[in-house]
């Protein structure tokens, strides 16, 4: 028996040694990624697509609402045609096709806008103001685009005044209309269409393919499948004339992978290099497994605080008893945030940034909302030590009373007519797990309160058509986004005009208590004011966030850390908080080319055609049209022999990197022939195995 | 006379049959209305959100409203007399008409089907036959041998594998077999550029189907279908009739062959009628795991976003299949087995 546990012990140890050392032979680049032959690893930038499988992954007409993500294949970061971009680091904007700011006529009832001379698609016809007024007429005309009931709402008419100026009518004053030209979180749906392309076609069922690019990358391939997309460095690229910009990424790849287990195990291996966020455990896998990985910081906690939504629960002020000020106050005063902020502690130490309001604590929100109303916060119950509402049971408790609630026999609260009282807190399944999980640690608060609470996830369909629709007490919400310093586009929703009997959500644009006439004013005021106005909008805003303190229709946490990982193996130069933060790790939005644009390879593997580090800066704010055309050309002749000049600096480049290359190759055979030997290793392993097997059983005959 | 009557038999079977095969489809496509009906999924609202959620709140509340009502007209979502919608979705089912797909519209639901479907039949087809037929080979063998040592390893394999469920099979799979020793990809359906179809095209596109293959496999052959196999195998084998068959000093072979596997083999081929007519609905759990652009990957992405016209053609599709596959086997039986008689 003895003799046999032996035997049983080395064949096990004799098969898990070739394993582990099969394991650490591989080259952990030899990836298995859709590239052209012969194309190295190093100039190839993956970037995972957040959305997953496309069901049709020809079809880029996103027009038609409906369809999958824009981010997820890339089109939004390196394809789309925009005007402007917002800065996620500052909030201000970055003019692109645009050549400098919107200009609005005195009523706000006219607006042109000025249109980049020189910019050009990808196959040489130039864009001009015709592209964006096709664009605007063909959604006035198209019902089926998502951008008609912008266009039907807002949009008179809209005609070129010359090449490079549009003029706007729009049916009512907007002060704000360029806003759904630009690009500011995420995406934006007004990206303008090549006329010459579009002319003719049926706007709903043409599939824009392949899309005719204006961005430094060009489709080159798609995956039927619908998992990857490849994308080939434009070498004409009109930025690179106009502003002296290229990527150094021959080609960049959006692949999806799977669930996060499987992400994981492919930025591991250096098969990804940027991603959306994974759930806790699987970013501390990738951290302990890759060492090259970094985060929104360079070092840990690696986490990015701020996404543009704040994470939360929303009381349906429609129902019983949440339609109570005090009772909402008084759930929000029985929750121990440091339970719940703790949680969400990552394993490299990342933590979230807190705040009490319907908005992102973004540093520059941070001076001009958020220190400013700390005083007023304070006098309305705000723990100036945590930056959240205090913890305070006994004021919970005086609050409930205070509107006939009362406890029963077994210490558990009861609703004023003696009824036990129960919350049920619907959440997301499946996805967005972090607020399912916001769900559970609140129902835990409360329950410690008194109360019985129980948590219902549901899947996606059923999660927004229950929160649109109001079919819910209580509900894990996004109480807030925001990403400008103009609070207006993020609080308007607030407003009573804007209720919607189809999709009423959680009531509260038509709750009606002492101040809702002050706060609807106040909207309607900061709809009317120019964002030029800065000091008067932010006036406006801190009153309207005071008023939404005092009443409390939602609880908000904060914005759930998302991690944002990216590997240094290949790739670097990614954006880093607080040494290079020029942009957000927002691989989905798209904002994400501006990091591409600034990426350049590590050397640590072999590279074909990647540009070696980019020199030139992000373009700044640059000043409207009145450049004269003289200086214009003069300029686009000095970058374009700046170009020359730089690429023969490219060529020697290329030199060196073959160099490398060649190396590199003949480490890799090396490594092949260790690989080898192992697998001789393996293989000689088995046979000794079968062997001992054969002399057992012949033992034992 | 009776040859008349068998033939009267017969088609009297048939029409039978027929009726029953009719009036299952009937009767599931009418649950798949009534179940629509009762989903609390709303197609627009799913859209919305997602607009909404992803550009934050930068988005014009007045254009919300507007756009709400649009979509709900364009996707013919505004309401109606349920008598008047129950004979449309009727009229949807029976022409394969089931509208446009709502992630992917103006494009035919159906149309999306079948994009997906080479890719499922490839992938499910492949597997239920293998699974099928090795698992019960091995189950007659372990069954009819069932005193060998190489039996009754492979009953202790069957036990230990039958109840790992066939997701947890795959996770065990791809940390084996795409990380530790990487000779298989992560996932997705294909990773070579698709110029042309060539043999390279076909091997990658096998070679990314392994996996998940293997991962239905493994379960299926060494679970249900061995352990079934084997069980019936034991049971025949004590019958009066193959006993008789040992008496007369017939050959093992013969034994094996013309009593033990035929007599198996008839509630084995139900098994395999019912796993064929499912293989046209998807298997979603492998299929999502794997990033598998099959059937199950189109169901879950429509169920996701309450896409119901995409998801009545999956299901509708699956609910023909299955009972095609049925109403065939019906027909079939009398020839596998000759003591099922027309009645």
């Amino acid at each position: 028996m003895k003799k046999r546990r032996y035997l049983v012990s080395i064949v096990i140890l004799l098969l898990a040694l070739p394993m582990l050392s099969v394991k650490h032979n591989i080259n952990p680049v030899s990836a298995q990624l859709p590239l052209p032959p012969g194309v190295p690893r190093g100039d190839v930038l993956v970037v995972e697509n957040h959305w997953g499988t496309y069901i049709d992954p020809t079809d880029f007409n996103f027009k038609v609402p409906g369809k999958p993500a824009t981010g997820g294949n890339g089109f939004q970061q390196l394809c789309a045609a925009f005007l402007w971009y917002i800065n996620t680091t500052t909030g201000k904007p970055i003019n692109w096709l645009a050549a400098g700011p919107p200009e609005y006529s005195d009523d706000f009832k006219t607006v042109k806008f000025y249109i980049r001379k020189g910019a050009y698609w990808n196959d040489g016809t130039p864009f001009t103001a015709h592209d964006v007024v096709f664009t605007i007429e063909t959604a006035l005309k198209t019902e089926e685009w998502g951008t008609h009931a912008f266009a039907e709402t807002w949009i008179e008419s809209a005609r070129a005044l010359d090449d490079y100026t549009v003029e706007i009518h729009l049916k009512k004053p907007y002060p704000r209309f360029h806003y759904a030209f630009t690009v500011i979180i995420y995406g934006c749906s007004w990206w303008i269409v090549p006329k010459h392309i579009w002319e003719g076609k049926d706007p709903v069922s043409f599939k824009f393919y392949p899309p005719l690019s204006i961005g430094p990358y060009n489709l080159k391939s798609v995956d039927p499948a619908g998992n990857w997309f490849l994308w080939e460095r434009e070498e004409n690229w009109w930025a690179t004339k106009l502003l002296g910009l290229k990527p150094s990424p021959k080609y960049v790849l959006y692949i999806h992978q799977g669930p996060d287990e499987k992400k994981a195990l492919a930025m591991t291996r250096h098969e990804l290099d940027c991603l959306r966020t994974l759930l806790p455990e699987a970013a501390e896998m990738v951290i302990k497994g890759n060492p090259y990985i970094i985060g929104w910081r360079r070092t840990a906690p690696f986490a990015w605080p701020y996404d543009a939504c704040v994470k939360g629960i929303g009381f349906n002020v429609m129902r019983y008893p949440y339609n109570i000020t005090e009772v909402r106050r008084a759930l929000t005063f029985a929750i121990n945030f440091t339970n719940i902020y703790e949680a969400f502690r990552g394993v490299d130490g990342s933590l979230p940034s807190v705040t009490p309001l319907p908005i992102v604590p973004y540093p520059f929100a941070w001076k001009v909302y958020f220190e400013p109303l700390k005083d007023e916060l304070v006098e309305l119950g705000l723990d100036p030590k945590t930056w959240w509402w205090k913890y305070d049971p006994e004021y919970a408790e005086e609050l409930l009373k205070s509107v006939g609630f009362k406890r029963g026999a077994d210490g558990k609260w009861l609703l004023p007519n003696g009824e036990p009282w129960k919350i049920v807190i619907t959440g997301p399944s499946g996805f967005e797990m972090e607020s399912a999980r916001l769900g559970f640690l609140t129902a835990e608060e409360w329950r410690r309160f008194g109360i019985d609470v129980e948590v219902e996830l549901v899947e996606a369909g059923v999660f927004s058509a229950r929160n649109a629709k109001g079919e819910e007490d209580v509900g894990t919400r996004w109480p807030g986004c925001s990403l400008l310093l103009d609070l207006t586009p993020h609080l308007q929703w607030l407003c009573s005009k804007y209720y919607d009997p189809l999709a009423p959500g959680h009531g509260w644009n038509i709750f009606d208590f002492p101040r809702r006439e002050e706060l609807d004013s106040l909207i309607e005021e900061m709809e009317m004011t120019p964002t030029t106005d800065t000091d008067k909008l932010i006036e406006l805003a801190r009153k309207v966030l005071l008023i939404w303190a005092e009443q409390m229709p939602n609880i908000c946490y904060f914005p759930t850390p998302f991690y944002t990982l990216q590997d240094t193996y290949v790739w670097d130069g990614w954006p880093t908080y607080p040494d290079n933060y020029y942009m957000d790790p927002v691989s989905w939005w798209a904002q994400h080319m501006f990091v591409i644009l600034k990426l350049y390879p590590t050397g640590n593997v072999p590279t074909k055609e990647a540009l070696p580090r980019p020199g030139v800066e992000l373009p700044e704010e640059k000043p409207p049209v009145t450049v004269p055309e003289e200086l214009t050309e003069a300029i686009s002749k000095l970058s374009s022999d700046m170009t020359d000049v730089k690429s023969s600096i490219d060529e020697v480049a290329t030199k060196v990197s073959e160099l490398s290359d060649t190396v590199a190759t003949l480490e890799r055979k090396v490594g092949e022939l260790t690989t080898l030997s192992t697998i001789t290793y393996a293989e000689a392993a088995i046979i000794v195995i079968l062997i001992i097997g054969l002399v057992v059983v012949a033992r034992r005959k | 006379m009776s040859l008349r009557t068998s033939k009267k038999d017969l088609i009297e079977y048939v029409v039978t049959r027929t009726i029953f095969y009719i009036a299952t489809i009937f009767t599931s496509v009418t649950l798949i209305y009534v179940l629509f009906k009762f989903m609390p999924v709303d197609a627009v609202e799913n859209i919305i959100f997602q607009l909404t959620s992803a550009v934050g709140g930068v988005y014009d509340p007045e254009s919300v409203m507007e756009l709400r009502r649009n979509l709900y007209e364009m996707f013919g979502l505004s309401g109606g007399n349920p008598i008047e919608s129950y004979i449309l979705f009727l009229q949807r089912v029976f022409t394969f008409n089931f509208g446009p797909a709502f992630i992917s519209f103006p494009t035919p639901a159906f149309q999306l089907v079948l994009s997906r479907l080479p890719w499922t039949i490839g992938l499910l087809l492949t597997s239920t036959i293998i699974t099928w037929t090795l698992g019960n080979l091995l189950g007659l063998i372990a069954g009819y041998y069932q005193n060998r040592k190489f039996a009754k390893v492979l009953e202790a394999v069957a036990i230990i594998i039958y109840p790992i469920p066939y997701y947890v099979m795959a996770l065990i799979l791809i940390l084996l077999f795409a990380f530790l020793i990487p000779i298989f990809p992560l996932g997705g359906g294909m990773s070579i550029i698709p110029e042309k179809i060539t043999l390279d095209v076909i091997l990658n596109i096998i070679w990314h189907s392994l996996l998940p293959a293997l991962s239905l496999m493994i379960p299926g052959a060494l679970g249900w279908s061995f352990i079934s196999a084997r069980t019936l195998a034991i049971e025949t084998l004590s019958k009066d009739y193959t006993r008789y068959a040992w008496i007369r000093g017939l050959p093992s072979r013969h034994i094996l062959r013309r009593y033990v596997l035929k007599n198996i083999l008839v509630p084995q081929t139900t098994v395999l009628a019912l796993s064929l007519g499912g293989v046209f609905s998807g298997a979603v759990l492998t299929e999502v795991i794997f990033a598998y652009p099959g059937v199950g990957m189109l169901a879950y992405r429509a169920t996701f976003s309450g896409d119901l016209n995409t998801l009545m053609a999956v299901l509708i599709l699956s609910i023909f299949a299955v009972a095609t596959s049925v109403f065939l086997l019906d027909l079939l039986y009398p020839l596998i087995d000759p003591r099922i008689k027309h009645r």
